[in-house]
């Protein structure tokens, strides 16, 4: 592997990268499968929506929550082995779909198998493997790693949802299923732990660090200790609180109720959804420059730019729905440049806060905390619909809570709280604080 | 805190002269139910009208109102003498008027409820009755109603003041740290601006406060005292004044942002966050009788104008 690294002209990191960032892709799709197969479960097996619905919620739930736990088991087992399990544990769930007949399978393999495999090929992972592989463009990897969620669903979605009307939904479980297992030999071949493993340093360090050995440790134990380390500091409430607005005003509310709002305001169901289509294209322009611009740029800053930003656009949001499409165009640009442009600030912030060690489990619980987000706004903003009979309260609370969290971040102090360590394997120099105005 | 140039004989001056202001302030301010009714919509005319006795029945109910007005969660209900809606068609309503297509033929009294919401984003509401041949039926004896009782009106005072308490605290404040502090020749310590930006954020939170508790009261002031409804604080946000509100909170939040951002070294933001502040009086102003007049840009001007000499001057007698 060192005479690989040697010949070639890149750095081992950016394979490394490719990876990640194809095994994201991948998940995304996998993860937007659920949405294809509503309707075709509900007409085949004559399961109302909610009971469609719960196993969705349970993945939902068990994705997010996974985050932490599956940080600590890849401190303790190594990324390449989870990683590994966790594509087969997708493929084996999708595949084994097609022989369902009760809605107690659908939620085991959808909602909790699935849930749970997915979760473990996640932002969390994306931290982890940019704290580990890059020092220097550490902010654009993470950026690249979020914008792969919106690529694979933009890729995913529409052959899924081709599959399913045209071959049955059978079809789109099995194409998941395939795609999970054509990654799986990648990973195997490509994959390494560290860049100590193969003789290298992260990209962008002259330092040759020390070899951490993973310490036998119970990740759960380590996973909760990340979670006491963090309820202990502010910042960490500031992040957790900011990114469970950002999971709200995004999965959670746009994601889950933009199409059936704008139908609301009589766009057709297909101009929404290509609506939402072009949110994900900006989001990916978006989220790349981002990462970029995490590298450069004080992060809490940019944090308190695109809540500020998101909020506007959101308080925009219910008068561009009932005028004109212009008015709509521009908050599809403003709302999808910072869809998922908080990932990579807020993921760098936790580095810096944490130290890189700590990050990945630290960063598992804020991200739980953006699920949760999600959870929550799409469970009340469907209640206030029945309720009121419109989204525009959802729409502005949303707002309002974006400018809120744009007053938390800018108040994340700037001093690092390494004091304790989780992951207790050796203290490295990427443990320090990456930006230098940061100490 | 006490600021070297104000620390002459002057200084005790306003220490007599604030007192006595802030009595006349209280005095001025004393809500006149006559007077205010005046200031927000009122229903003119009906047609039927209040308390009319008809031999025909009734198919179009008419409202005209001394302004134009919006919709308002259901707007207009009648309800004939067995307890039933006979309402049966869409709401009309083109400036000043409100149309309701009624059934109206089954001999008895009818109640109609009504609310609406005034140019200056004022919800009001009323009730009265008319009958078709003779007076009967369980509201046969009721007594017109229009507009709200004084004690609302005491609390949309109230809820208006915290409002201008935070107001002043908060960008008055931040203004008097711009042109008066930051421009002195004497430079402020970090602990006077510390105190100033407590201030500030005690202003914030007055502003944050001010929304629910108007929210409260004009919900209150719909269903008439008879408890807080959640149809009522519904039909309020999706009016113009649950998107007045919403600015006024996003402003506040704004600020709060721009306030963390001033703690954190960002100079630039005091002046920012004062822009804001003129933001925040016109959309006050847009909320406010100004919008109504026959000139609005110079009412609304002449609002703003006001608006932010009050900031200003209460801001910096705080300090």
């Amino acid at each position: 592997m060192r005479f690989l690294s040697t010949r070639v002209r890149f750095h081992y990191s950016w394979i490394i990268a490719s990876v990640v960032f194809l095994s994201l892709l991948a998940a995304a799709g996998m993860r937007s499968t659920p949405g294809v197969l509503l309707v075709p479960l509900e007409h085949e097996f004559h399961w109302s929506p909610a009971t469609v619905s719960l196993a969705v919620s349970i993945n939902l739930v068990f994705y997010g929550l996974s985050g932490p736990f599956v940080a600590a088991i890849m401190e303790r087992f190594g990324i390449r082995r989870v990683m590994v399990i966790a594509l087969l544990l997708i493929a084996m769930a999708a595949g084994a779909t097609i022989y369902m007949r009760e809605p107690w399978q659908l939620d085991l393999l959808w909602g909790l198998l699935v849930g749970l495999a997915t979760g473990a090929i996640a932002s969390v992972l994306g931290t982890i493997v940019a704290n580990r592989w890059f020092v220097k463009r550490r902010g654009l990897v993470i950026g690249l790693f979020s914008a792969s969620n919106a690529a694979g669903q933009l890729v995913f979605l529409p052959l899924l949802a081709s599959l399913a009307v045209s071959f049955g939904w059978r079809s789109a479980a099995l194409v998941t299923a395939a795609a999970a297992l054509v990654v799986v030999p990648l990973v195997a071949i490509f994959m390494r732990e560290r860049p100590q493993d193969i003789g290298l340093t992260p990209y962008g360090s002259d330092h040759v660090e020390s070899e951490a050995a993973a310490v036998a440790q119970n990740p759960f134990k380590t996973a909760l200790q990340g979670l006491m380390l963090g309820l202990r500091t502010p910042d960490f409430w500031l992040l957790a609180g900011s990114f469970f607005i950002c999971g709200a005003t995004t999965n959670g509310l746009i994601g889950t109720h933009l199409i059936p709002a704008s139908m609301d305001h009589g766009i057709a169901e297909v101009t929404a959804a290509s609506m939402l289509a072009l949110i994900g294209i900006f989001d990916l322009i978006g989220t790349t420059i981002s990462g970029w611009l995490s590298d450069r740029i004080d992060n809490r800053w940019l944090l308190c730019w695109y809540y500020g930003l998101r909020g506007c656009s959101l308080l925009l949001l219910p008068y561009a729905l009932s005028s004109s499409y212009l008015s709509l165009a521009v908050f599809i640009v403003f709302y999808g440049l910072d869809w998922v442009a908080t990932v990579p600030p807020t993921a760098r912030l936790a580095t810096e806060l944490f130290g890189a060690r700590n990050a990945g489990v630290v960063y598992g619980w804020i991200f739980a905390s953006h699920q949760l987000g999600a959870a929550s706004a799409a469970f009340s903003a469907g209640l206030v619909r029945t309720w009121l009979g419109s989204y525009q309260v959802s729409f502005i609370s949303a707002g309002l809570l974006c400018l809120c969290a744009s007053g938390m971040v800018i108040r994340i102090g700037r001093r690092p709280r390494m004091g304790q360590q989780v992951v207790s394997d050796i203290l490295v120099r990427s443990d320090a604080p990456v930006v230098d105005g940061i100490s | 805190m006490r600021v070297p140039f104000l620390a002459g004989p002057h200084f005790y001056w306003y220490r007599f002269l604030l007192p006595c202001c802030l009595v006349i302030s209280i005095w001025l301010m004393q809500p006149s139910v006559a007077m205010a009714m005046t200031l927000h919509a009122s229903l003119v005319r009906a047609d039927p009208a209040e308390g009319s006795l008809l031999q025909t029945p009734v198919t179009t109910l008419r409202l005209f109102f001394s302004e134009p007005v919006q919709p308002l969660g259901q707007t207009i209900t009648v309800l004939d003498p067995m307890g039933q809606p006979v309402a049966h068609g869409a709401l009309r309503i083109v400036t000043n008027q409100v149309e309701l297509p009624v059934d109206a033929r089954r001999p008895g009294s009818y109640l109609v409820n009504w609310q609406v919401m005034s140019q200056d984003s004022q919800p009001v509401s009323g009730q009265y009755i008319f009958s078709i041949k003779h007076a009967a039926g369980p509201w046969a004896t009721m007594a017109a109603q229009d507009q709200t009782g004084g004690w609302y009106l005491v609390l949309q005072a109230l809820a208006h003041l915290v409002h201008f308490v935070g107001y002043a605290l908060a960008f008055g404040v931040l203004a008097f740290l711009w042109l008066v502090v930051d421009a002195s020749a004497v430079p402020a310590s970090d602990n006077v601006q510390q105190r100033l930006l407590r201030l500030a954020h005690i202003g914030i939170l007055c502003l944050l406060l001010a929304e629910p508790l108007t929210l409260l009261t004009q919900a209150l002031t719909l269903t008439n005292g008879q408890g807080l409804r959640l149809d009522s604080i519904g039909g309020l946000l999706a009016t113009n004044f649950g998107w007045l509100l919403s600015l006024r909170l996003g402003a506040a939040l704004l600020l709060w942002s721009i306030v963390g951002a001033i703690q954190q070294g960002a100079k630039r933001g005091i002046q920012v966050a004062c822009g804001l502040g003129l933001v925040l009086a016109l959309i006050d102003s847009i909320g406010s009788h100004a919008i109504g007049a026959s000139l609005p840009w110079l009412s609304l001007l002449a609002h703003i104008g006001h608006l932010v000499a009050m900031g200003l001057w209460l801001g910096g007698c705080v300090v």
